[in-house]
């Protein structure tokens, strides 16, 4: 008896070890970065982003051949995960990661950015301002037409810019100098500033998805939630709240008939059913930030992986420089960017630089936006040490690193903080729930770990952020007046002028201030089927051909 | 008995007002700004506070509170304040999921828990009792999420018999709803199993020792007659309350097995909501589920009274 009972207990120990030995089984990929898709997603989910198979050194990663025919196919089905239920479709509120995700396989937007970040005519023939006379004129494309065969002309463009400002979830913060807008012909659209605005370009290209204005006005906001009508390649067919969005390919898409017939949108909550899903074939693509061991674990089995070619998130050592205490002393700021080692953390963590690198600052060295002047701070012990003790500090002292919950950043923490160590500073971690950490934006203690958005790239959040009055780091950064004044006088100045500011700005924030420092430079990772060809880009999804995607047939 | 429903009914409505209160206060208590998740960090500080307006979120929480309570005597959970839609839709979709999975996980627990408890305690220190006992333990001990991820290996990536995860409505198509639907409910309903096998086991065991069973078997009555007339009816009331305990998975469904299963139901949405501070939901989906935990309480103490004749008499 007490046989067959110890038989049975070693068979389910051995099934359960044999579960959780495989790689491709939930426990490796627990991995799963949820809470860094969480952060500062608005940023990189919602934002244009350019096409990653135009650009492959921009950090394109494939592991495999994409292998089978040349031949396109046309048919088929794509299965794309998403981690929850949007909480819109609506084109002008969508704005986190899952919606990032959905949105540019339904919507597009008037400008695009392109391979260096910089925004660009897409649905416009040409986008062009006046300074001095306050104005932005747009000319959009011939032959655009919404999935409900309705023309995109002067006059929808309008409506939706009239629409957005009126409504949009980003209006405060995209559209403030936007007084009027007006039709001067049936292509041509003049956006009258209140103010000049040198960014409102990036606005354009990041969050304001065009709607159709006959579908909004005809079935209200609430039935256009339920089947939103843009100008993408695929238009939505069924919303099934809980389980997912199903779309169906628009045959008279301006860039050509899609191959695929539909494109699921289907809720995968964790990351280890999603690679349980990709591996038996629910499942064409996978989205993954900042996750080298499932990313690497996928590659090993023949995945194609590809990087998006614009960074998605800046991991950012945020310093309170205005709190008494050690970080009021820009000395003790550079002995802890001297003590960081960032390149190391990176290859360490990021699949030796496959799925991310270190950076000087909110941008990579491929961006129109980087600025070479700022030269950063290698990794010197000594020099830290040195530093410390000019400042007084040579004891050491004790600091708080506030970071948001997720595997990458706690890791990236810990290594920090047993680096730090090395110098004699003390650091205690404080994890902070997502649902929270809207709460530490303001004033945080110490530093925070912060995951800055970088789809619409490193100006933007410069002009944005870094300024008094600002919801991000408003009673902690220095806000120096050179520094604001750079900012200021960039946002109503010329495209010349607007970079040649910022750039100034950069170098004080990152380098002669550090009052910020970049550890690592993540970008978000597609995870693709063989199956499946064309160019996916990653969770940017912007940057995906959609309607030049397609499956091998079953 | 009139007065005894009365007093039941009494109890019930306090019972639902109590959880009300705390749920709302505690929901209230979490940090967390639900505006700014909603409109996220970037949004300004005009939208967020008009955000604010439209939710009642400037409120004091006691006159929010009221308001909800006024909105509910009119039928109304509120808007969802993530989803923007009316929370009873938000639960209407995803009730429907939940019941569809858990009730028929309790009703499968039940009715072999107890056949399982019977048999255990019938054959007590027999293979059948050890073999029953050393499953439950299992059942028991063994965490569900551990149990899916167990299901869907074999199951599903080794032997390729059922789908890894995934939902059909048996409205839709029966036999999907029982493809998709049948590891859920069983790892589900195996650890409910193992608690009312476990219980009953232990409540035969102490009616059969008692001396009217005995008399029963000296009598000459048969051993079936025995086990289900005197000692199984006697045996029922711990089972019973067990069996109702566990009814809040029928409505508040398992979240493990929920995310393991990929079945938006209503586990994974209270979860999303309180991650998301989205009070509406929380609060509405506690409401509910109350709700319907306490009336199948009230319907289990009414049960009480036809199972054992005592309790019918301390009614009148």
């Amino acid at each position: 008896m007490k046989k067959g009972v110890a038989m049975l207990l070693i068979a389910a120990m051995s099934v359960s070890l044999a579960a959780c030995g495989d790689k491709g089984s939930a426990g490796s990929a627990g991995a799963g970065d949820a809470g860094n898709a969480g952060a500062e997603d608005a940023g990189s989910a919602g934002s244009g982003d350019e096409d990653a198979g135009t650009t492959p050194e921009a950090g394109d990663t494939e592991a495999a051949p994409s292998g089978g025919s040349a031949e396109p196919v046309a048919g088929g089905t794509v299965n794309i995960p998403i981690t929850d239920d949007p909480t819109t479709l609506q084109g002008w509120m969508m704005r986190n990661s899952n919606e990032g995700v959905i949105s540019p396989a339904i919507y597009e937007t008037l400008l695009k950015y392109d391979e260096t970040g910089k925004p660009q005519p897409y649905l416009l023939e040409s986008f062009t301002g006046d300074p001095e006379a306050l104005t932005y004129t747009l000319v959009v494309k011939d032959g655009i037409t919404f999935q409900d065969g309705t023309p995109l002309d002067a006059e929808a463009v309008k409506w939706n810019l009239d629409y957005y400002k009126e409504n949009g979830v980003l209006t405060g913060s995209y559209f403030n100098y936007v007084d009027s807008v007006e039709v001067t012909d049936e292509k041509t659209v003049v956006v009258h500033m209140s103010s000049w605005d040198a960014l409102f370009d990036y606005g354009l290209a990041r969050t304001c998805f065009v709607c159709s204005p006959t579908a909004v006005e005809s079935l209200g906001p609430d039935g256009f939630n339920e089947a939103p009508v843009g100008t993408g390649a695929f238009k939505v067919t069924k919303w099934s709240h809980g389980e997912g969005i199903y779309t169906e390919r628009y045959d008279d898409y301006w860039q050509g008939k899609p191959y695929l017939d539909n494109v699921n949108f289907v809720i995968y909550s964790s990351t280890a059913t999603q690679q349980a899903a990709l591996e038996v074939g629910d499942l064409d693509v996978m989205n993954l930030s900042g996750d080298a061991v499932t990313a690497d674990a996928l590659k090993a089995k023949g995945y194609n992986l590809t990087n998006a070619a614009i960074p998605s998130t800046g991991y950012t050592l945020c310093f309170n420089s205005l709190a008494d205490g050690p970080l009021t002393d820009v000395r003790v700021r550079q002995a802890i960017a001297y003590a960081v080692d960032a390149e190391e953390i990176c290859n360490s963590l990021l699949g030796d630089g496959a799925y991310g690198e270190a950076s000087t600052q909110w941008a990579v060295t491929t961006s129109a936006e980087y600025n070479s002047e700022v030269t950063g701070y290698g990794y010197d012990v000594e020099k830290a040490k040195a530093l410390l003790a000019e400042a007084g500090y040579g004891d050491g002292f004790e600091l708080t690193i506030n970071f948001q919950v997720g595997d990458f950043a706690k890791s990236v923490c810990q290594i920090i903080q047993a680096e730090l160590q090395q110098i004699g500073i003390t650091v205690t971690l404080n994890q902070i729930e997502v649902a929270n950490y809207a709460d530490y934006l303001g004033e945080w203690d110490g530093i925070l770990f912060h995951p800055m958005g970088l789809g619409n790239g490193q100006f933007s959040q410069v002009a944005a952020n870094m300024i008094p009055g600002a919801r991000f780091g408003g009673a902690t950064f220095l806000h120096d007046e050179e520094s604001v004044g750079l900012i200021n006088e960039a946002i109503v100045s010329d495209q010349e002028t607007l970079s040649q500011n910022l750039k100034g700005a950069v170098k004080i924030l990152f380098q002669d201030n550090v009052e910020l420092y970049t550890v690592a430079i993540t970008y978000s990772t597609a995870v693709t089927s063989p199956k499946l060809h064309g160019d996916y880009g990653s969770i940017q999804g912007n940057g995906a051909t959609w309607h030049e995607l397609w499956k091998e047939a079953e | 008995m009139g007065r005894y429903l009365l007093k039941r009914l009494g109890i019930s409505v306090l019972v639902v007002f109590l959880v009300s209160v705390i749920s709302f206060t505690l929901v209230h208590m979490l940090p967390g700004d639900p505006a700014v998740l909603a409109l996220g960090s970037e949004a300004s500080e005009q939208d967020v506070e008009a955000f604010r307006k439209e939710y009642h979120l400037d409120r004091p929480v006691a006159e929010q509170y009221v308001i909800w309570i006024r909105e509910i005597l009119h039928g109304d959970l509120g808007d969802s304040i993530t989803y923007s839609r009316p929370v009873t839709a938000c639960l209407a979709e995803r009730l429907p999921r939940t019941i569809s999975i858990g009730l028929p996980a309790l009703i499968l627990s039940s009715m072999f828990g107890i056949f399982c408890g019977i048999v255990s305690a019938v054959k007590r220190g027999k293979f059948v009792d050890n073999l029953i006992t050393f499953v439950s333990t299992i059942g028991l001990g063994a965490p569900q999420f551990w149990l899916g991820i167990l299901g869907v290996y074999i199951f599903g990536m080794k032997l390729k018999l059922l789908p890894l995860s995934g939902y059909v409505a048996p409205s839709e198509n029966f036999g999907q709803y029982v493809y998709y639907g049948v590891m859920p409910i069983l790892i589900l309903s195996f650890g409910l199993l193992a608690s009312v096998s476990r219980q009953t086991r232990s409540n035969m065991l102490e009616v059969i020792n008692q001396d009217y069973i005995r008399t029963a078997r000296a009598n000459g009555l048969v051993e079936k007659s025995v086990v289900y007339k005197h000692a199984l009816k006697n045996a029922l009331i711990p089972v019973i309350t067990t069996i109702g305990l566990q009814v809040r998975v029928v409505v508040g469904g398992s979240l493990m097995v929920e995310q393991v299963f990929n079945i938006a139901g209503i586990g994974t949405l209270i979860v999303s909501a309180i991650n998301g501070r989205d009070y509406m939901v929380v609060q509405g989906c506690v409401f509910v589920i109350s709700v319907f935990i306490v009336l199948v309480n009230f319907v289990i103490d009414l049960l009480y009274g036809f199972v054992d004749p005592r309790v019918r008499k301390s009614w009148r």
